[in-house]
């Protein structure tokens, strides 16, 4: 296959937002020079408008319009521009703070400070829960632990867990009440959680996620909100790119969910710091 | 509460071709012209729209309140670089509306305080706005049965990159197939998408 062929194919990716960095930039130039990827980019971007329209309308608060009025009063206008380009970067560039007003920018420097407010609130909150337990409930949560260690998924072939695996993200992904949260690793790599409380099932996704010594194994825990863990499963970091896990067992609403660094096979408590967590209510 | 809300008008009419999206468009040109009032008609015309679009993807109420926001304004700042022979305003809208979600749930920082709410999300029962009603319309029910046509990997890939925000590496990860796979699958996926919502090629 050419390269023109390869960037053709990744016409539905773009459409839906799903090209990162380096390869979205290719496919854009790629774009201008095709007019026939083009017209296929302007259908599947129409078509991902209808998925759009499909979702539930839901009123913003009723001061956001006042508040936008009261902006715009202030913020300068673009100006067209100057020739039409055969692109379909209908959708400007990311605003900066210098292409803005002053009012603007004074606005969206609120926003990054309230947003920083809340950094990691669902890593902090499991924070607080993993290290306040107490170990007189290790010690009973070890125990009870013991008995469903015959019922993970770890015997399960390559294979078959694979598909088991993509099936169970996808179900968590579909389902209604879905959520994710994301957090940085201890030591390297971000993790994106995602569950379903309804499907008592959570999966996560953990990009650059170094590699263990030998004897060492990464192992996922459900922790609930009387601070007892519950095991959920052990993983190696993938030899490349991103690592993913689904958790075994079920989670329950308000579980933190976690990973720490244990010995080889898994422990039946944590026996070290989590390297990441999150809260999931 | 949950209410289906057939609305027979839309039946017929393709999201481009409507009296009320032409409504926009020119609306879109008087903004562009820095006509405020405009600029207040088309927010209360698709604001729901894009404010419950970027909530299904942000889940966090406060944070979906911000990038619609951020929105509106770059509507207001680049009204006259919107081009109607490249596609109907609620396209160049809920695309910029769907790629600014996107860039916040990227954005590792603000990755980490996508809040985590016990938020049902199809199913609200608004505790912020009481005397909203969600409703599903007959654009929900065509895009169902539209998904329902595509193979499971397909679909999986899809409603992975849509609505989870993940790059077509991480959906690859997650659904144990080569990147080569997921490349084609969300192609082919969009294609028949399109082909069954009868979306002009």
């Amino acid at each position: 296959m050419t390269d023109r062929e390869e960037l053709h194919l990744l016409s539905g990716a773009y459409a839906l937002d799903a090209l990162e960095g380096d390869e979205k930039a290719r496919f854009e130039a790629y774009l201008l020079t095709s007019e026939e990827t083009r017209a296929e980019v302007a259908s599947l971007s129409d078509t991902v408008v209808l998925i759009g329209l499909s979702t539930a309308p839901v009123a913003p608060p009723a001061d956001l319009k006042a508040r936008l009025m009261a902006q715009i009063a202030v913020t300068p206008q673009r100006a067209p521009l100057p020739t039409a380009r055969p692109t379909l970067s209908a959708v400007p560039a990311v605003t900066t703070p210098q292409q803005i007003s002053p009012q603007q920018d004074s606005s969206a420097g609120a926003v990054s400070a309230a947003s920083l407010g809340t950094t990691s609130r669902a890593a902090k909150k499991a924070a607080a829960r993993w290290y306040s337990r107490p170990a007189s409930i290790l010690v009973a949560a070890a125990a009870a632990v013991a008995l469903f260690v015959g019922g993970n998924i770890l015997g399960l072939s390559a294979g078959n867990q694979s598909q088991q695996q993509a099936a169970a993200i996808s179900a968590i992904v579909s389902a209604s009440d879905y959520q994710q949260a994301k957090a940085d690793v201890t030591g390297g790599g971000t993790a994106t959680f995602v569950w379903s409380v309804g499907l008592k099932q959570s999966a996560v996704v953990i990009d650059k996620l170094p590699k263990l010594a030998d004897g060492k194994t990464y192992q996922l825990w459900y922790i609930d909100k009387s601070s007892n863990a519950t095991p959920a499963g052990i993983f190696n970091a993938a030899s490349s790119g991103t690592t993913v896990s689904v958790l075994s067992g079920a989670m329950a609403a308000g579980d933190t969910l976690g990973i720490t660094v244990e010995p080889s096979g898994g422990s039946k408590a944590p026996t070290t710091a989590p390297i990441v967590a999150v809260q999931s209510a | 509460m949950l209410r289906l809300v057939p609305r027979e008008t839309d039946r017929r009419q393709d999201y481009q071709s409507t009296d009320k999206l032409a409504t926009k468009e020119t609306l879109l040109a008087q903004i562009a012209g820095g006509d405020q009032a405009a600029f207040g008609a088309l927010y209360d015309e698709i604001s729901p729209r894009v404010f419950g679009l970027i909530r299904r993807l942000l889940v966090d109420h406060a944070q979906s309140e911000e990038v619609t926001q951020e929105v509106f304004l770059e509507i207001w700042q680049n009204a006259s670089r919107y081009e109607p022979s490249k596609g109907g305003a609620s396209t160049w809208i809920l695309t910029m509306a769907h790629r600014r979600a996107i860039d916040r749930i990227r954005s590792s920082q603000s990755g980490r305080d996508r809040d985590v709410k016990i938020g049902i999300r199809d199913y609200v029962s608004d505790y912020d706005n009481v005397a909203d009603t969600v409703e599903t319309t007959i654009e929900h029910e065509r895009v169902k049965e539209a998904m329902s046509q595509l193979t499971e990997l397909q679909r999986q890939a899809v409603t992975l990159a849509y609505y989870g925000g993940f790059s077509h590496s991480e959906v690859a990860a997650m659904l144990s197939v080569p990147i080569g796979t997921v490349k084609t699958r969300l192609r082919d996926g969009m294609i028949r998408l399109r082909d069954e919502l009868g979306v002009a090629s």
